[in-house]
This record gives structure tokens, sequence and C-alpha cells, in this order.
């Protein structure tokens, strides 16, 4: 009879196996999870002040990155803002509104989101302010065109090419303008909404109390709580914050020990009447000329 | 291979365990979902918010005539344009606005059928506001138009100038001033409807149903107000046009019970809030037209109830002039008859000699006491009466007869009476005036015991005639329609008949007094000044002074005949909208002189002028915008323009020891010609009247300087003396004059004599170099600076810096003929030889004619 030969494993062996089982199984997956699986972020961008091309494009670049970025999982939206130009109020909460469809994007108001700054916030899945912000002016602001008047020394080949239309005309333009931004206002809050467009249309400029009752924000919290509102949306526990604009322009960012630091909010600036506004169509608050 | 297999299971496994674990911390694997939205699309929008449809406006014009009265004295916020629509349906029913630019208003209502008052920014005054209350009781109509849009702003400037702030004052409503004595108050809001309105907030409309029927709404569906106050009526008033529930005051910030319009004072007054629904094209929108037009018609109704001091404007007919009891008539009552005709000519009335009334015409009686009994039936229905005791008798027969014979007559006392409402007066020294509508149409009766007595009521008469001479019967017993009014004349006899003496020398060219255009007669040889724009208005003498309102686009004309004299002609006003343009033409039309220097609401005034022969030269008085106002002119005797005025303007910073040539200036003038020297540190404030009165100016800074010197109001002065007025003669020296302020100066310690061909010149050595006796920190002026036509005198040296620039040139502009020499330097820093050469050489040339 012959004896089977006995399988002996050596402790060598049996450590190398250990570490092939099981050791680089783990390390492996350690080392590879963060790259697959990476900490989530929660973009902070912030509108401030006027709303005109250089700002709109600064946020539609940011809104870009948002979306381009796997990481970007929530928008939060800062407002401190007068509002300003119509079209691009409308071009950002278009962009916002896109954005929506790839993360939640909540929109946070601190000091002021008037008009057209509260036409983007209102594309927003939800709106937070603090108790005394100011949010509403829900309206448009013009200047008609100058009278039309036939010049000597002018030759148009039309009646209106020197003018763009009558002043009659205009201000129906502008008043399709305000029923567009009521428009823009029911369709981001939709039922949440409490009031008419009677209310909404005076333009008023109502505290954060206020705005929450009548359903134009959601509700009164403080920007973290803001930003773990919006993580929440995502279905998020642990993330990180990000400052979009460092990340959309990180060689303008101003950075302190690497890390992007947003300038402080001048509420003067804030609430200054604009000065030598060319001719449009706007979104925006202002303190009409004279005081009492 | 089993083992393999766990084996794998296992490596994946482990090798999948950090992913979930980061997973399980990174993500509520529980949580719910975000839900994306859908595509935004915009709903709600209206495809328009169209333009509402045009109604025709109805209405039938009438062969009525009448004035309107327009307020434009109460920095009233509205242009002419704005109420073109409403004018156009005015003109349409025979109407006429005029304008009312302060003064005399209850001397303006008398003409006119209605009152408008459109956004005023002043306040009504307590005699304006008696005014249009009389004005009301009697008939007339009042439109009180505000608007929330327009109201005052003050602008707050900082010392340089630019405005820091602006404060409206559109919560105080002027107009409230005039409205609150008939029961209207005009809110301090505005009106607002964020649902129901007409293409915006402040666009509210009214519907057809909610208006009060009366005559102003009639046939109106929908109005739109654009942007207006509301209107509170109290108890005696009647609120028209209120908004619907859903309009809203601005001021209470709630909705309901808000009106627009009111009437008052029995439907005389209409007030409305909102001005711009009479500008086209808000004018077209809906039933605004019909409201526009039914407001004309308000206003044209003719209501009113003329009294006597409403002369001549109850006409409303060609009026006959007819002397009672058929005089004879002499060139005096030509006289009367002419100036009559032209008054009437200008108040837009017709008047014509008669010998009786005719059908269809209105009239004035003039005559005696002892004469009329044409107007008997008048007198009779007003309670007059006259009683002669004795009855007078004709010259050359009875008791008078027989005293001019110098046979003693039986002393009697004659009672000569007008018995009236008033009681007794005598008839000696009293003229009556009595207007009377029994007969048919309207009559003006002019009586007195005179022919001297007589002339006293055609010249009464005469002065009534103007607009703003509501205060000639002021002198007089007064009721509506009767006036006793003192004659003046001592001991006046009472007169059997009117004698108005001898035959004319020169009747008048027609009965109307005018030509065939419809002018005024010219004074014969004096050119017509309807060629420059402009009616005639009278004549106007040495010493006198005259006060007139200038119509929109007319000029007036004034013949001037006391020459030969030097005088100087003034034209004022307090309109602060009237930009006075004053013109002199001579016999022949060609323009003497002309004042344009100042702006809206300054004067301007001609001095100096000499009238050469006994020529009749006409003097125009303009506004250069053509939208009228009031004004007085005044012609005196003046002098004509002599000597230099020295202007040290001394009141900036000295650079060095404070110092202007001023005394070295009068020394080297002399007895040349006379001169005065002004300190601006002393004397004060420059005028250019006072300028004007010498032959030229001498403007030295010496070394001091002031870098806002432009701003000040003595350069004003001077600039405008040299820019704008006629004849300018200036010489400007100092290291910094004020006309290149702020400069940039550098070292000028010497000069060089240019080559150039001047009488400027004159005496001096080309190339010669003029050493100053200190170097000065001056003016640099490069040569592109100066015109091509300027003539270069002295340049700056070698020993200075900028080399080679200029440094004192002058200037001319014939066609203006002014002459201009710049020193840029300090004259006394010249040698005394040098300066009395050059002054000479200045003077010479200045002072050419």
């Amino acid at each position: 009879m012959v004896e089977e030969p006995v399988h002996s494993r050596s402790p060598l062996a049996m450590l190398v196996a250990l570490l092939l089982g099981l050791v680089l199984p783990l390390a492996l997956g350690l080392v590879l999870a963060p790259r697959v699986v990476a900490v989530p972020k929660v973009g902070l961008l912030r509108l401030t002040y006027e709303i005109d091309s250089y700002s709109a494009f600064e946020m539609a670049e940011q809104l870009r990155v948002a979306r381009e970025s796997d990481d970007i999982k929530a928008l939060v939206v800062l407002v401190n803002s007068p509002g300003g130009s119509a079209v691009y109020s409308e071009e950002l909460f278009l962009d916002v509104w896109n954005t929506r469809k790839e993360m939640p994007v909540v929109a946070s108001v601190d000091l002021l989101a008037a008009s057209g700054a509260y036409y983007i916030a209102a594309a927003a899945d939800e709106i937070y302010a603090k108790p005394t912000s100011g949010i509403g002016s829900i309206g448009v602001i013009a200047f008609l065109p100058d009278s039309n008047v036939l010049d000597e020394d002018i030759l148009t080949t039309g009646p209106y090419k020197g003018t763009g239309g009558t002043r009659d005309s205009f201000m129906r333009q502008i008043e399709m303008a305000k029923f567009s931004f009521l428009a823009a206002v029911q369709a981001g809050r939709g039922e949440r909404l409490q009031v008419g467009p009677e209310v909404l249309s005076r333009a008023e400029i109502w505290t954060g109390v206020e705005a929450q009752e009548m359903g134009l924000i959601d509700g009164l919290l403080s920007q973290d709580e803001a930003i773990a509102r919006s993580a929440t949306l995502a279905g998020l526990s642990h993330y990180e914050v990000v400052e979009l604009y460092s990340l959309a322009f990180p060689e303008s960012a101003s950075l302190a020990f690497g890390t992007y630091v947003a300038p402080d909010v001048d509420a003067d600036r804030l609430w200054q009447s604009p000065v030598g506004l060319p001719a449009g169509i706007y979104y925006r608050h202002t303190q009409m000329p004279g005081s009492r | 291979m089993r083992r393999l297999a766990v084996f794998v299971l296992l490596f994946l496994a482990l090798l999948f365990i950090p992913f979930g674990a980061r997973l399980l911390r990174f993500y509520d694997l529980g949580g719910s979902a975000h839900v994306p939205p859908l595509d935004f699309e915009l709903d709600g929008v209206p495809d328009l918010v169209p333009t509402p449809a045009f109604s025709n406006v109805a209405f039938e014009p009438g062969p009525n005539r009448g004035l309107v009265l327009l307020d434009r004295a109460h920095d009233n916020e509205f242009s002419p344009a704005e109420i073109a629509f409403l004018d156009g349906q005015l003109a349409a029913r025979g109407f006429e606005l005029i304008d009312y630019a302060g003064e005399d208003l209850a001397g303006g209502l008398r003409q006119v059928n209605a009152f408008i008052v459109i956004t005023p920014l002043k306040a009504f005054g307590e005699d304006e506001i008696l005014a249009v209350d009389q004005f009301v009781s009697r008939g007339g109509r009042l439109l009180l138009i505000g608007d929330p849009t327009r109201y005052s702003a003050d602008l707050e400037e900082d010392e340089f100038g630019f405005v820091t702030d602006v404060k409206l004052t559109d919560d105080e409503l002027p107009l409230n001033s005039l409205a609150n004595n008939f029961g209207i108050i005009f809110g301090g809001d505005y009106l607002y409807n964020t649902v129901f309105n007409e293409g915006n907030f402040r666009n509210i409309i009214v519907d057809g149903a909610r208006q009060a029927e009366q005559e102003v709404t009639e046939g109106l569906g929908k109005v739109v107000f654009y942007g207006a106050h509301s209107v509170r009526a109290s108890r005696d008033s009647l609120a028209i046009f209120p908004a619907g529930e859903g309009t809203w005051s601005s001021a209470t910030d709630r909705p309901g019970g808000l009106t627009i319009g009111a009437l008052a004072a029995d439907g005389r007054v209409l007030a409305l809030g909102d001005v711009n629904f009479l500008i086209e094209p808000y004018a077209t929108n809906y039933d605004n037209g019909q409201l526009v037009a039914n407001i004309a018609d308000f206003l044209s109704v003719d209501e009113r109830d003329f009294v006597l001091v409403d002369f001549p404007y109850f006409f409303t007919r060609p009026v006959d002039l007819v002397y009672t009891g058929a005089p004879d008539l002499g060139p005096d009552a030509f006289d009367e008859v002419v100036s009559l005709q032209e008054a009437f000519r200008r108040a837009g009335q017709s008047l014509s000699l008669a010998a009786e009334q005719s059908d269809y015409h209105d009239a004035i009686y003039l005559g005696l006491y002892n004469q009329a009994s044409d107007v008997e039936k008048a007198l009779e229905a007003a309670g007059i009466a006259f009683v002669f005791d004795p009855p007078l008798e004709k010259p050359g027969t009875g008791l008078d007869d027989a005293a001019a014979e110098g046979e003693p007559a039986e002393p009697t006392e004659e009672i000569r009476l007008i018995q009236s409402p008033f009681g007794s007066v005598q008839m000696a020294g009293t003229a009556l005036l009595l207007l009377d509508e029994s007969i048919d149409g309207r009559s003006v009766i002019g009586l007195a015991a005179s022919g001297a007595g007589l002339q006293t009521v055609a010249e009464r008469l005469l002065d009534m005639v103007p607009r703003d001479a509501g205060s000639v019967l002021s002198d007089c017993v007064v009721t509506d329609n009767l006036a006793l009014c003192p004659t003046g004349i001592t001991d006046e006899p009472v007169e059997y008949e009117l004698e108005s003496g001898g035959t004319p020398e020169s009747p008048p060219e027609d009965e109307t007094g005018e030509q065939e255009n419809g002018d005024a007669v010219p004074v014969e040889g004096a050119f017509d000044p309807t060629d420059v724009g402009a009616i005639l208005m009278g004549t106007i003498s040495l010493g006198e002074t005259v006060a007139e309102t200038l119509d929109v686009t007319t000029g007036h004309a004034w013949r001037f005949s006391d020459g030969p004299v030097t005088v100087d002609i003034r034209v004022q006003t307090e309109a602060p909208t009237v930009d006075l343009v004053l013109s002199l033409y001579d016999v022949n039309g060609d323009l003497m002189e002309e004042s344009d220097n100042g702006f809206s609401g300054d004067d301007e005034w001609l001095i100096g002028v000499e009238i050469p022969d006994e020529q009749t030269v006409t003097i125009v008085v303009r506004d250069f915008y053509d939208e009228g106002g009031p004004y007085t002119l005044t012609v005196e005797e003046g002098a004509p323009a002599e000597g230099v005025f020295i202007f040290a303007d001394d009141d900036g910073v000295a650079q060095n020891t404070g110092f202007t040539s001023a005394e070295a200036y009068q020394a080297l003038i002399g007895d040349r010609v006379p001169s005065t020297i002004w300190r601006a540190s002393e004397d004060g404030p420059l005028s250019l009247d006072l300028l004007l009165r010498y032959e030229a100016v001498i403007w030295t800074t010496g070394d001091y300087r002031n870098a806002e010197s432009l701003d000040d109001p003595d350069s004003g002065v001077l600039l405008n003396y040299l820019f704008f007025g006629e004849s300018g003669r200036i010489l400007i020296s100092g290291a910094t004059p004020a006309l290149f302020e702020p400069a940039e100066t550098s070292a000028l310690g010497d000069l060089v004599v240019t080559d150039a061909d001047s009488p400027l010149l004159s005496g001096l050595e080309p190339s010669a170099l003029l050493s100053l006796d200190q170097s000065y920190e001056a003016v640099v002026v490069t040569e592109d600076l100066l015109d091509t036509e300027d003539v270069v005198l002295l340049r700056r040296g070698a020993g200075s810096d900028n080399t080679g620039e200029p440094a004192a040139w002058a200037s001319e502009d014939r066609e203006a003929d002014t002459r201009v020499v710049l020193l840029g330097f300090p004259f006394v820093g010249l040698s005394e030889d040098m300066q009395g050469i050059l002054l000479a050489n200045i003077l010479d040339w200045l002072l050419e004619q």
C-alpha cells in the first residue's frame, strides 16, 4: 500500500496566500475606490450684485463646470443681487433650470434676491432665505424710447428705425416681459406659490418671513443648512463643498492658503441704484430718483 | 476548481469592500431620489398685449367762437404739444387757446369762456383764487388737471455743480390751492391696478357702466387714464370716473372707492387726475378721443354772464360805434375811433363807426346825457333817468343868448342829475358806463356831460381793452353792468350837444382803420414790423414804460419817435420761461442794434443807442422760444458809450505780492478818455449794462489767480460782454487770465516782438527783446490754441520756458465788431516805456470806430 504524500503548507506559503487572497484585493479596493467612488461635492455658486453680460458669463461658466463634473452632485446658488439685465436673467434662469435636470439646485438668499435675481432663483428646486432677506421686486423696468420725430438731416427707411418702436408698443412689450417673469416664477414654484399674479405684480420686496408665507421661498435656513438641504436632495450623507468659481476660473480666484475666499458683500453697492443704464429692458430693483 | 472560484469571489468581495464602504458613507441609499424637472415651457404669457382699438370721435362743430385761457403762470409741467389734441378739438369748435403767463388773472379771465389749469407746480395766490371763483360763479368753465407724473424736482448740487441729490415733491399738489375752493381734492397718490389694466398697472381703465352720467361722460364706453391721481369730491361735488374695485391707491395701499374725476360748482368745474390721456397716442385709445371731445364741448359752452368789467370781450359780433344824437364828428372823435379800432383789432374784435346799430351787430354808444334818446330804453331798463331842470337850451338861443348880450339873467337853480340805482349823482364831473343786454345783442353805453367828459369815457374804454386791465374801473362806483366814474374835469359843463370840433386833416383810411392785410395803420415812412414777425402795439416815448404780454408766436413792435436822442432801452420779464430778444430797427427796417445776451428770465438792454435824427425807429420785443409771456419795456435817456472801464480782478489768490495793473493803466490813459477802476474785492459784482456804457474794457488779473474763475459771476459777465455783445472791445492782461483757467503755467521772464504787420506793434522793433521786471509763472498758450486770423504780437523769449510760444496776441471779429487784445503776463511787468507804447497802440486799436 502506497501512502499518499502529505501536502504540507509552509507558513510562508500561507502568508503569501493570505496576502493574495485577503490583503491584496482589500488594498487594491482601497486604492481604486476613491478614484471610482469619489467624495461627492456640493458646488457653491455666488450670484452677487448686478446681472449683466460679465456676471452672466461667469455664472454660466460655473454652471457648465457643475454639469460637466462627475463629482458635483448638488448645487447651491448663493444670492445677493438686485437683478439686472432681463436677457441675462432669462439666460441664467434657463441655465439653472437645465442644471437642475442633472442635480438638485438650491438657492440660498442672503441679503437680497430682487427681480432678475429672484427670476434665476425661481429655477432652483428649492429656495431658502433668512427672515429679513429681501425677496421679490418681480417686474420689469425700462426706459421709453424717445418720441418719434422726423429729422431733416437723418434719413431712415422706416418710421421706427431711429427709435425701435413706438412708446406705446414698448410699454406693451415690457408688460409682456412682466407676464413672462410671472410665468417663470409660476413654473419654478408650481403649487408652492400661495399668491396670484395680482400680488406678485406689485413688485414689492418682501422679507424672508413674508416670502415664505407667500410661497416664494421654501423656508428659512442658513447658508450651511441650505447646503445640507441640497446634499439631502442629492442623496448625500457625506460630501465636500466646493466653490465653483475657483474651478471655473482658477487663475482669477483669490486664494488664501490654497482655498478660495469669496469676497464680502458690500450692502451699499448691493442697493445702489444703477447710473447710466443703457437702453433696454431690466429685471432689476431700482430706487427711483429722488427721495422724501 | 471550486476553491479557485471561492478564491476569486473572496478576492472580488474584498476588492469591492472599500467601494461599498465609500458608497455607504457618502450616499444615503435609502433617501428619496431627486426628480429632475421637465423642459421649461413658458406658459401663461399672452401672445400680445394689444393696443386698444381707436374709436371715432363724434361731435358737431358749431358756429361759435371764443377763447379759452390756459394757465402757464404756475410752472405748469406740460408742453403745448401734449395738449395739441385738445387744442384741435377746441379749434374745431371755433375756440382758441390763449396763454395766461402771470400778472392779472382777473383781467385775463374777462375775455374767455373757460380756464384750463394743468399740473401747476406753484400754488395760486388768494387774488387768483378769488378771480377764478368769480369767473366760475358767472358761468365760466374751469378744467383742472393733475397728474402724478408731473412734480417738482429740486436738485442739490455739490461745489462743482454736480447733482448730488434729487428731492421730489410729488405729494404736494399746488393744484389743490385752487381745487379745494370748489370742494375738490387731488390726492397725492397714483392709482394702480395690477390685474385689470391697459398694458400697465398704472393705466386705469374705467368702464362706461361705472361713469356718472354727465355731459362729459356722454357716449363713453371704456376710457383709460395713464397714471392718475385719485380725486376726491366733497358733498357738493360729483365724483365721476370711479375706478374699479381692484384699483388701489399708492398712498393708502388699499383698493376701492377711488375716483379719477369730479364735477363741482353745478358742473362748471371739471377736475381730472391725469393729463396723459390728452396726449396722442393715448388720446386715441378706447374712447379717450371722445372724452377729449366732450371736454372740448364742456369748455366751449357759452354760459358766461358777462359784466361791464369784461369789456370788450363780451362782444361776440361785429361792433358798431354809434355816437348818440348823430353829431358832426371832428378830428378828436376820429382819434378816438382809430384808437378804439386798433385796440379792438389787437383784442381780436372788429369795430367800425356807424350811424346806427346794424342788425346782428353789437354796439358801443357814446354821447352826452342830453343826447341819450337813442339809448333811452336801455337806460330805463337799468333804472337810470336824467333830470334836466330846466331843460338845456341849444347855444345861441334863450337865456344863454341874453346873458351873452349882457342882459342880466334871472338866477335859476339848474338841476342836472343822474338818477340811478346808486341814487342821484350830478352829471357834471360824472361819466356813465352801462352794459345793456336788453336790446338785441350786447351794447355798452358811455355817456358824459360834455365833449371833454366823453373823451375820458373813450379813454377809459380804451384802457379796458388790454387783457390785464381789470382794475380800470377801480375809481368808479360799479355794479355788474353799471359804472359811474369821475371824469376829473373841474367845473365840467353839461353840454347841449356834442361838438368834437373841426374837420379832420386826414381821415382814417377806411372805417376799420386797417389796411387790406388787416395790419395796423402804419406810421408814415416806418417799416412794417410784420416783416420781422411782430405786430405793432403802439408808440413808446422817452421815459415811458409799457407792460404787455407776448403771444405765443408773435413779437411786439413799438414805435419810437423822440429822436434825435441817445437812449437806453431795457426789456424785463418776470416769467422764467421767456427768453427775451430786443431789436431796434431804423425807419427802413434795417437792424440797428440787437440784444440777446441773457437766457430765459433775464433782462435785455441796449445801452447808449444813438437815434440820430427825428426818424421813427421800431423797437421789437420777441421771445426766442416763441412761447410768449409778460414783459415791461422801458426807454430812457442814456448817454453814448464813453471811456475805458478797468476791471481789477483782485479777488483770486495772489501768486506773489498780489497786484493788478489797474493803476498803471489808468495813469497811462490819463486824460485821453475817461476811465474808471472797478475792484472785484471792493466794488461788488459786475453787470453787463455797466460794461456797455464804456467804449472799451480792460480786465487785469495781475498776479492773482483763481483756478475756478470761469465760474465766477464777474467772469461770466465779461465773457458775455466779449462773446455775446456787439462791438465788445477788451484788453485782457495777467499772468493767468481767467479765460485760460485751469491753465498750465511756466516761467516767463522775457518777450520777443514779432514781425507781425499790426498797428499794435507800432513803435516796436521786430525781434526786439522786452524783459519783464521779474520771472512770472504765466499761462502757457500754444499756437494751435489761437485762431488762424489771430495776430501774435509777442512771444516768449529765450530766457523763458516754452520759448517761442505766444505771449500776447490780438483777435478781431469784424462781423460782430469785437476786438480783443490778450497779454499773458502782468502789464506792469513791462518797462514803463514799453507800457506807454503798447497801451497807446492798444487803445488806438480798441477805440477805433
